[in-house]
């Protein structure tokens, strides 16, 4: 046990996996293919036709990308000599292209919309095979240019979307040697890239430019395999999606799709990523020193003759494929077993390509074996890592996490290649070697102490993700009497300001056309939880849901897109800005769509018409009731699915309340729902279906209006800030204060 | 000096009108960020600089003028941006003097890396123009050519202005832009993602930035880091002084003014440094006579605990081995540093003296600064003045010490003369009145013949001498070796200040004024005398700097060194007390060697960079090392890590503390009071009388003609619903707030005009909402800053370490501890707790302030339903055995209804029932205010309720 310092404050909140019953989370890991069984079935049972053909398209695709690519870059030092360029060109071409690639797949990886996956994947895959194609047609140094800068971007762009749509490709039950047979595409294909410029430089020899034509012509041959690409949904495979229950047709993971940011503070927030992109730094590593060392040597000790290197990486890619295919049955087993298990093989994968670059040292004479099992170990470190990231994360982060971690990829690869070109000048001395080897060993030390981390973490981050779906299905699916899933909803929040814990463990939710009031004296929380509906506050625990949909991570402008308008309580103004502007502010979520915003303006001014006397005034002139008004008109200008009002009668003269009740009931007869935070119990009786009553942070008490006005004493109470007696009638509402009173008298907070 | 000595013809006063175009353009950058980021980014000039000088190098090669023109705007905008979304954003929850080193730096970085880009061009001069259409090129103004910048500036910035304005009233973005400054959290739910129109307004200042310092920069002469660099920045800080960081007019329209008034008084060839005296003048007037610069989202609300480093939990750090660490590491740095002395050339001597120099002025910053949370940019000032009236006192006297006295004194006197604004003005207000304070020194003062006078001269110092003693300490090397001893001495000062009872006043103070003012210290008193200590620190350092060389000149002493001390000690760390060190042989090692152009510049932007990524510092980073080794050492001697820390959260069985119900009689006879000497209380005079209390704000009447009277040994609560005027009633009471009218009599005595230290010093004493004390501090020490009232630190025996009176007050405090069962947690920070624990801690503060009444807000407040009743009774405790009159402002009603004897009921600032909890409850107008606007009320809406239902 390392001792550790007290920095953290302390945690309040309950680790809310623990809660998740045994039975549930094994139905739920079974679910995505983690079975806890060793038994598998074969390949052709377990997967269906249309899978498998998508594992070859695939295939085909990752083939299409690899056998021309290879080709060229092993053929561009020839390229090189014959533009008699410097050989630096070719090491700032190749580094070039791999930091376009990383960088462009960090912020693009999720841009493209995933109804477009497939066809952007097909596009991709042609252009790849192209670019070989054509590279022969382009005069001089400038295709050094066109090869870094095209090969850079197509990498970047490809590589996020690829391994998302094989992730998605087939059964959960079969998604380890899906992957695998995806990287198998690669590396045949590679070997067919190396085979064609052994064969072009050696028995044909014919030049380079015919070699290109021969290996861009295949290349376009297997991207028409990429034509065999169907798609499943964004996680298609996923089980217990809450728009299932809901029936939707259109596709609600694109229409709520977190923003880039937004998924990455979510892939930060999770710890099993966090150390799985280290491993994937440390794998990029790893690799580019596997296949750098030798190839320095060889092309030192050779002059530049291209064609050892190319036959070394021909056969090293073919047996690496053969053995991939061979492991992956058992890669498969680990996967069904349990999440540690394959957080294990990413620890395994990074031994075995560290021990192919000290083989590499010991035996310099053979390389391919090495390189072979390098290629091995990286493959199944990156086959585990990518299962292990993506089960653990949300169908729509995926992508982000892909760019990530082929951001984390290509840098930890580039950092080893300046580390061990730097010493490549040593590299025939005996020290050059020693120093290349410990640069190459520092990701696997730099990774150790992470590993134990990522296999304790795996298991837990996964059931947590599992837990948080099934938990508010149930719960949502459980409550609503119509069946549908509410329009805005909130299961086990928990949120403090800083050590100061606010709401505890609430939950509560707004049909679909309801008004629905929240009760309580002030300093209950009430706003908190508003705020934290709305996206203001993030909770420490919880989810927040929008129309079924988990928007927990989504920021508060983005749920306003979404159909969820608040209206601040007393604070909805901007005071420095004339009325007209601020109406103009409110309009701002719809875009440059100004006709609808003005023709929300003027409904505004219409039902308002103390407003319209005052647009050119600054708002803060304007008197409280004006100001909420001003705040309401909002609504008619967004035309949310679900309005939020905070504090709605505080402070206005009751004849100004009238006028801003019949405003809400409109809304509400047009289809919005109504969430009102009231402190005046009569008030909001009136005009709302159902009512929740806090005290301290916890919601005490939910009912229906009619009943609690048939009952004053009951309301009186409540309103007064008391809880109600465990025997009193609660009528058809819920009466949660029961189970308080119970957890009470276990006596968990008296000490 | 008279009116004949300057220039006032009109090419002056034009040339004036020209530059205060830039000053002005430059201001409306600053505001502008201001406004929507509460930020004042001092990199603002250096951004238009850098962008400068790309433009400059790029179009020196050959590309068109015009061509090139928007794409050097663009690059200051995205310059800009990059320093908001890159730095600044990250370090948003951290103090902002950590943001205003940030921005120090990357200025300095900007600059000098602007100056190497742009070697060929630097000069003014040389720097590309403006190319005008023919019939613009000559043009004349009498006998005044008027230059193409100017032409074009006068063109092109009304342009600028219109646009800027025409942006942000009509466009979509300009519209966010002023609503997420206006008011965040509406506009994020209006759909704007408000640090995004962050990032976007700070791009358009570095935009107009580097607009107008392309146009502008053909007419500066002479450029050089120094000059490019802070002093540039307050001018047109100043005007933004006068807008008061809001209104871009007003900003603009005085900074023209400021330039042609600067331009006016630099003419004046015998009076160097006018403008800068000036400038000094106008930013001290313009921030004191404005109404408040601070309201209350101007305040810093950083996390000061992110600038600490961890503690060792108590287990490990009372054994004997963790404990002789330090003074172990102390002794190896003195003697290492002894050695070196010995071994070293003359010449790097002469460094390491200046780096002494600067590591005594960095302590005075880690006082100033680290301790009291003062931000100030002029600390080189007062070294200034220090060295140079101790120089010349030794030289009239012969006595070098009496010389080095004179110094700390002087020091001392001007820091707390020119801290006196900031008993009213907290954080950015002070950075910027000292900063101008420090240009001023350098330009000016000290350029006076009571000082050092003219460049030229300058004056001599006299060598040490000390009698009986054969060294010559004109070497530098003998002089270095003497120089540590000043070096102890400023340590042992500053660490006793960390460690006493000043330190621990001034921490409170920093991290909760108000709470600070309740709990009896007065501010403005310790505010001062923690200038005085680190004027007179910093004072010592300067005495250090001007006795090593032999002609002292105003050029020693350059008005950027007082940024340069704060952004070292930052980077040491600002928390820990060898951070100056540390820091200071960051900037002073490399001077030792030859480096290449680029790597000064890389320098300071990794000291950045350092400070982003470990705001704790490199100093932080040595605790942390130490930390790990008192673990190891630890787990030798069998104490387990992990079950120490635990010890210390006063964890049983994963149980936080909660508010538990103790018997406070034991404490009676630290009160040493019997309450009422066995008379019925109720027959006593009320002990504290509020009558006709009124105050609004703006129209709204917050408290209207309130009076209250509390009898001895009751318990009032006073309930209403939110906005009733409670809170406010309460500040007024405890002396926040002064009310517009009305009475506050306590015991007999008319109060109403007394600060709030002062009235808890009476015994009046009142908590806050949530509790939330000084987060940095721990347990023990919130107590002991209770112990002000009954027994003050005395600054003279903190500054000399006497442990006496410390050791007294630690023992009561722990008796209180005691007795409150808190005894485990005494080395927690307060920060780290939970609501309730915290507000055991806040109670036992209050009993050791020994108070007569005791006004509680909202003591209920964010603790669980289940500790409620434990409160009551722990209240009613308070309140029986000890005698203490409670006044309870509450939303729990039924607790509150248990608790008080009577209560007072109020709504819309006005009391509307009092009497026992039972008639208030049943109050028609409490029901009524609670149950809301009564049912005809709503029902007269009826017309609408038909119309939908």
């Amino acid at each position: 046990m390392s001792p550790s310092l007290p920095t953290s404050p302390p945690v309040l909140v309950a680790d809310k996996p623990a809660v998740i019953e045994t039975s549930v989370r094994e139905a739920a890991r079974s679910a995505i293919g983690v079975k806890g069984q060793t038994q598998i079935p074969r390949w052709r049972e377990a997967v269906p036709r249309s899978g498998r053909r998508r594992v070859l398209a695939l295939g085909l695709i990752n083939a299409s990308f690899s056998l021309p690519l290879t080709t060229l870059l092993l053929l561009l030092p020839l390229v090189a000599r014959d533009t008699k360029s410097s050989t630096t060109l070719y090491g700032v071409t190749l580094i070039a292209s791999a930091i376009l690639a990383a960088l462009l797949g960090l912020p693009l990886s999720d841009r493209v919309p995933p109804a477009k996956r497939v066809a952007a994947a097909i596009v991709l895959s042609i252009n790849a095979a192209l670019l070989a194609l054509l590279a022969n047609l382009i005069p001089g140094i400038v295709i050094f240019l066109v090869i870094g800068l095209g090969r850079g971007t197509l990498f970047g762009l490809s590589a996020p979307i690829i391994r998302t749509l094989a992730f998605d490709a087939t059964v959960p039950e079969a998604r380890a040697r899906t992957l695998a047979r995806t990287h198998i595409g690669t590396l045949l294909g590679a070997a067919a890239g190396g085979l064609c410029a052994w064969l072009a430089t050696t028995a044909l020899n014919i030049g380079v430019g015919q070699a290109l034509v021969v290996a861009g012509v295949l290349g376009v041959i297997l991207s028409l395999g990429s034509f065999l690409l169907t798609d499943t949904a964004v996680g298609g495979f996923e089980p217990n999606r809450i728009r299932r229950a809901l029936g939707k047709v259109h596709d609600p993971v694109f229409e709520l799709r977190p923003t880039w940011a937004e998924s990455i503070v979510r892939i930060s927030s999770i710890p099993t990523l966090r150390f799985s992109l280290t491993a994937y730094v440390a794998v990029g590593w790893c690799t580019s020193a596997a296949l750098i060392i030798p190839i320095v040597r060889l092309a030192k000790a050779k002059d530049l003759y291209i064609s050892t290197p190319a036959l070394v990486i021909a056969i090293s890619s073919l047996v690496s494929a053969l053995i991939l295919l061979l492991a992956s049955r058992g890669l498969e087993k680990t996967h069904q077993k349990s999440p540690e298990g394959l957080a294990a093989v990413i620890s395994l994968g990074l031994i075995l390509a560290f021990a192919g670059i000290v083989l590499t040292g010991l035996l310099p004479k053979i390389i391919s074996p090495q390189l072979a099992l390098a290629g091995i170990g990286a493959y199944l470190a990156w086959v585990a890592l990518d299962i292990t990231v993506f089960s653990a994360l949300q169908p729509e982060d995926r992508a982000a996490a892909a760019g990530l971690s082929v951001f984390s990829l290509i840098g930890g690869g580039l950092v080893g290649l300046l580390l061990i070109s730097a010493v490549s000048a040593l590299i025939n001395s005996s020290t050059g070697y020693v120093i290349a080897f410990a640069a190459a060993s520092l990701p696997v030390l730099l990774f150790w102490r992470r590993s134990k981390k990522l296999i304790r973490a795996a298991g837990p981050d996964l059931d947590t993700r599992l837990g948080v779906d099934e938990d508010s299905q149930s719960f949502d699916e459980g409550v609503s009497e119509s069946g549908q899933a509410p329009i805005l909803s909130a299961r086990n929040v928990d949120f403090a300001y800083g050590s100061v814990q606010v709401l505890f463990d609430v939950s509560m939710r707004v049909n679909e056309g309801e008004m629905v009031a929240l009760l309580g004296p002030n300093g209950v929380g009430k706003t908190t939880l508003l705020r934290v509906l709305s996206g203001l506050e993030k909770p420490q625990g919880g989810v927040v849901r929008l129309a079924g949909e988990n928007v927990t991570d989504l920021g508060a402008s983005r749920r306003v897109t979404l159909g969820l308008s608040q209206i601040v309580g007393g604070n909805a103004v901007f005071g420095s800005m004339t009325v007209y502007e601020n109406l103009t502010m409110y309009g701002f979520s719809l875009g440059r769509d100004r006709a609808s915003v003005k023709a929300g303006i003027e409904e505004a001014f219409e039902i308002f018409p103390k407003i319209a006397d005052r647009r050119n005034q600054l708002g803060s002139t304007l008197s409280g009731g004006e100001q909420q008004m001003l705040g309401l008109s909002k609504a008619l200008i967004t035309k949310p699915k679900v309005l939020v009002v905070d504090e709605f009668s505080l402070g206005l003269a009751p004849i100004v309340v009238g006028e801003l009740l019949g405003m809400v009931r409109e809304l509400n007869s047009r289809g919005t729902a109504i969430l009102v935070v009231e402190q005046s119990v009569n008030v909001a009786l009136n005009l709302v279906d159902r009512c929740y009553f806090m005290e301290k942070g916890e919601i005490v008490y939910e009912g229906l209006s009619k009943d609690l006005l048939a009952q004053p004493d009951l309301v009186q109470t409540l309103s007064l800030g008391g809880v109600p007696e465990k025997d009193s009638p609660s009528g058809p509402g819920n009466d949660l204060s029961t189970t308080k009173a119970d957890a009470d008298s276990k006596g968990n907070y008296i000490s | 000096m008279s009116l004949s000595s300057f220039d006032l013809s009109f090419a002056n006063i034009l040339s004036g009108v020209f530059t205060g175009f830039l000053y002005g353009l430059l201001s409306i950058g600053l505001v502008l960020v201001y406004r929507a980021s509460r930020f004042i980014n001092f990199a603002h000039v250096a951004i238009g600089i850098f962008a400068a000088s790309i433009f400059s190098a790029v179009v020196s090669r050959g590309v068109p003028y015009w061509v090139f023109f928007p794409v050097g705007i663009l690059a200051g905008a995205f310059i800009a941006s990059g320093v908001e979304w890159g730095f600044v954003r990250r370090i948003s929850d951290a103090p902002r003097v950590l943001g205003t080193v940030v921005t120090l730096g990357l200025a300095q970085f900007l600059i000098i890396f602007g100056l190497v880009v742009n070697q060929k061009n630097a000069t003014g001069r040389l720097f590309p123009k403006p190319v005008l259409p023919g019939f613009l090129t000559n043009v004349k103004l009498g006998t005044i050519s008027i230059s193409p910048s100017f032409i074009t500036i006068v063109l092109l910035a009304p342009l600028v202005l219109l646009a800027l304005s025409l942006f942000l009233r009509r466009s979509r973005y300009g519209l966010a832009i002023r609503a997420a400054a206006d008011n965040p959290d509406a506009a994020s739910l209006a759909g704007v993602t408000a640090s995004r129109m962050v990032t976007l307004s700070w791009g358009i200042a570095g935009a107009i930035a580097a607009f107008s310092v392309i146009l502008v920069y053909p007419t500066i002469n002479l450029p050089d880091a120094d000059f490019l660099g802070p002093s540039l920045l307050v001018l047109p800080l100043a005007g933004a002084v006068l807008g008061r960081f809001q209104n871009l007019p007003v900003a603009f329209f005085s900074s023209v003014i400021i330039g042609v008034v600067a331009q006016i008084l630099t003419s004046n060839q015998d009076q160097v440094g006018l403008a800068q005296l000036a400038l000094v003048i106008v930013v001290f007037l313009g921030l004191l006579l404005q109404p408040k610069l601070s309201s209350r989202r101007d305040e810093d609300r950083g996390e000061w605990n992110k600038l600490y480093p961890p503690g060792l939990p108590s287990q490990v750090r009372n054994l004997f081995t963790v404990r002789i660490i330090t003074p172990i590491i102390s002794v190896i740095a003195l003697g290492a540093t002894i050695y070196i002395g010995l071994t070293v050339t003359n010449k790097i001597a002469t460094i390491l003296t200046f780096a002494v120099g600067f590591t005594i002025v960095g302590l005075s910053v880690g006082v100033l600064t680290g301790i009291a949370g003062q931000l100030s940019l002029g600390q080189f000032a007062f070294a200034a003045i220090a060295g140079t009236v101790a120089v010349r006192v030794s030289a009239s006297t012969g006595q070098f010490f009496l010389g080095v006295l004179a110094g700390i004194v002087a020091g001392a006197i001007t820091s707390a003369l020119v801290g006196i604004p900031a008993l009213r003005l907290r954080g950015l207000a002070l950075a910027v009145s000292t900063l101008a304070f420090s240009f001023a020194t350098s330009a000016w003062f000290l350029r006076q013949s009571f000082l050092i006078g003219p460049t030229a001269s300058g004056i001599k110092v006299q060598p040490l001498e000390i009698p009986g003693l054969d060294v010559d300490f004109s070497f530098p090397k003998n002089y270095f070796l003497f120089s540590l001893i000043f070096l102890v001495l400023a340590f042992l000062v500053s660490a006793n200040i960390r460690r006493t009872g000043l330190g621990r006043v001034l921490r409170a103070l920093r991290d909760n004024e108000n709470a600070a003012r309740a709990f009896t210290i007065a501010a403005p008193k310790r505010k001062l005398q923690t200038f005085a200590i680190s004027g007179g620190l910093a004072g010592l350092g300067g005495v250090v700097i001007a006795n090593s060389v032999t002609t002292l000149t105003p050029d020693y002493f350059k008005g950027g060194f007082s940024v340069d001390v704060v952004s070292q000690t930052v980077l040491g760390g600002l928390g820990v007390l060898p951070g100056p060190a540390i820091g200071a042989l960051y900037s002073r090692v490399p001077q030792l060697v030859t480096l290449n152009e680029f790597i000064p510049p890389l320098l300071i932007l990794l000291s950045v960079i350092i400070i982003v990524l470990i705001p704790r510092g490199l100093g932080g980073l040595l605790v942390r090392v130490r930390n790990k080794a008192a673990f190891g050492l630890a787990r030798l001697q069998g104490v387990d890590a992990q079950a120490a820390i635990r010890a210390d959260e006063g964890k049983t069985e994963g149980e936080d503390r909660r508010i538990s119900i103790i018997d406070v009689s034991p404490l009676k006879q630290n009160s040493g009071r019997d309450p009422f000497l066995g008379i019925d209380p109720t027959s006593l005079p009320p002990i504290l009388q509020v009558t006709g209390a009124s105050l609004a704000f703006g129209g709204i009447k917050a408290v209207n003609g309130v009076d209250i009277s509390v009898q001895p040994g009751e318990i009032l609560g006073i309930i209403g619903p939110n906005g009733a005027g409670k809170t406010t009633l309460f500040e007024i009471i405890a002396g926040f707030t002064s009310p517009d009218a009305g009475s506050i009599v306590f015991n007999g005595r008319d109060i109403t005009k007394l600060a709030p230290d002062a009235r808890a010093k009476l015994g009046l004493v009142r908590s806050f909402q949530a509790a939330r004390l000084y987060p940095t501090m721990s347990v023990l020490e919130t107590v002991m800053v209770a112990m002000e009232r009954t027994s003050p630190t005395s600054v003279t025996s903190s500054l000399l370490g006497l442990p006496m009176a410390d050791r007294s007050k630690r023992k009561r405090a722990l008796q209180y501890l005691e007795v409150m069962g808190l005894d485990n947690l005494q080395a927690k920070p307060v920060g780290e707790l939970s609501t309730g624990t915290r507000r055991m801690v806040e109670i036992t503060s209050m009993l050791a302030l020994d108070p007569q009444v005791l006004l509680l807000d909202e003591p209920a407040g964010g603790i669980a339903q289940s500790e409620g009743e434990s409160l009551v009774q722990l209240l009613t405790g308070v309140n029986r055995d000890l005698g203490t009159t409670l006044v309870v402002v509450e939303h729990d009603l039924p607790l509150l209804f248990r608790l008080a004897q009577r209560v007072v009921a109020m709504e819309l600032g006005g009391v509307i029932a009092e009497g026992t909890p039972e008639a208030v409850r049943n109050h028609p107008d409490v029901v009524r205010s609670y149950l809301g606007a009564d049912m005809t009320a709503v029902e007269r809406s009826g017309p609408f309720t038909a119309s939908v239902s």
